[in-house]
């Protein structure tokens, strides 16, 4: 049986009685057609949303590991929030270390797409998410890559407006990355 | 006084009113089913008076009726489908990572085990949550 720290049984409660769904976190969700998503115009409001709603999930991850105490490996990040984002509908996530780097990848799914949400959306909930679980506030860059899923680089300020900016001078997403680990004395 | 005429009047309006009663009457003693069934277009001119005389069945009681071995379920079953999702899982080890075949995991609870964690730095690191988040942070930082 799992020990994962992520559990999916009662994440979603349908109160049909009351015409309601909650998830464990006593947020009130609708369940709507995946291209609603599209159609709502992304700006300013709606990403302060979604980073309010990743900050609701990494709480909840955090009040978990303050529950149980000692010191978790990296692998709750990927099971919690992995486990989250499935559960919401939000797509399949890993995470991958590049030497001190963090990287989010969404894989893509049968439609051919990662995720119902936009990139910058997603974006939004994981810097939320990480900033729930540590001091620290968390800027998430979405980074294109072919074939293999959207990828997300985690990372303050600083780097990210590097990594943003190697990009747009023509350097692959993780190339990017890469270039910025080794800048970085190990 | 009233004359013949008016006492004839008076006669047929009183049968008449105790024919309608009877048909009334007739009527409400159709079963509910028959009534329906008398609604039907067919037999579109049947009446209580020339309709036959027939008793229907009653229908059967709900104990005799056979019960199903298990009572169906007032709301379908949404989660398990809702909750089923796709994971890949691999033990979380560079080396026997890349050769380490993707196994394709369907269960109601998703994350019976753990999804993919790839580490791709150096094994003698620290690998807790706190240590990788705090060194993504100060990663490039000026």
């Amino acid at each position: 049986m799992t020990d994962s720290v992520f559990d999916a049984a009662g994440f979603l409660t349908f109160d049909l009685a009351a015409g309601e769904l909650r998830s464990r976190e006593n947020e009130r969700l609708v369940v709507i057609p995946a291209e609603t998503l599209d159609a709502l115009p992304v700006g300013q409001a709606l990403e302060q949303t979604w980073r309010r709603w990743g900050r609701l999930h990494g709480a909840s991850l955090a009040a978990h590991l303050r529950k149980v105490g000692g010191r978790p490996g990296i692998e709750v990040l990927a099971d919690h929030l992995g486990g989250s984002l499935a559960a919401l509908g939000l797509g399949k996530i890993s995470v991958e270390i590049r030497g001190d780097a963090l990287v989010f990848r969404l894989t893509e799914n049968k439609s051919g797409r990662a995720s119902p949400a936009s990139r910058d959306l997603l974006s939004c909930f994981l810097g939320g998410y990480l900033e729930a679980i540590g001091p620290d506030r968390f800027e998430v860059l979405p980074l294109d890559e072919q074939g293999r899923g959207a990828l997300f680089f985690a990372g303050c300020t600083e780097a990210v407006g590097k990594v943003r900016g190697w990009v747009e001078q023509g350097a692959g997403a993780l190339e990017a990355v890469e270039r910025l680990s080794k800048g970085q004395a190990i | 006084m009233k004359n013949a005429e008016a006492r004839r009047r008076d006669l047929e309006e009183i049968l008449a009113r105790v024919h309608r009663n009877r048909i009334a009457v007739e009527t409400s003693r159709i079963p509910r089913s028959a009534a329906l069934k008398a609604a039907q277009p067919e037999p579109f001119f049947e009446t209580a008076d020339s309709s036959p005389n027939v008793v229907p069945e009653p229908p059967p009681s709900l104990a005799t009726l056979p019960m199903p071995a298990e009572p169906p379920p007032l709301v379908a079953p949404l989660v398990p489908d809702v909750m089923r999702v796709e994971t890949v899982c691999a033990p979380i080890e560079p080396a026997s990572l890349a050769a380490a075949p993707e196994v394709r995991v369907l269960e109601a609870t998703p994350f019976a085990s753990r999804p993919v964690t790839r580490l791709l730095g150096a094994l003698q690191r620290e690998w807790t949550l706190n240590a990788v988040l705090d060194r993504a942070w100060k990663l490039g930082r000026d």
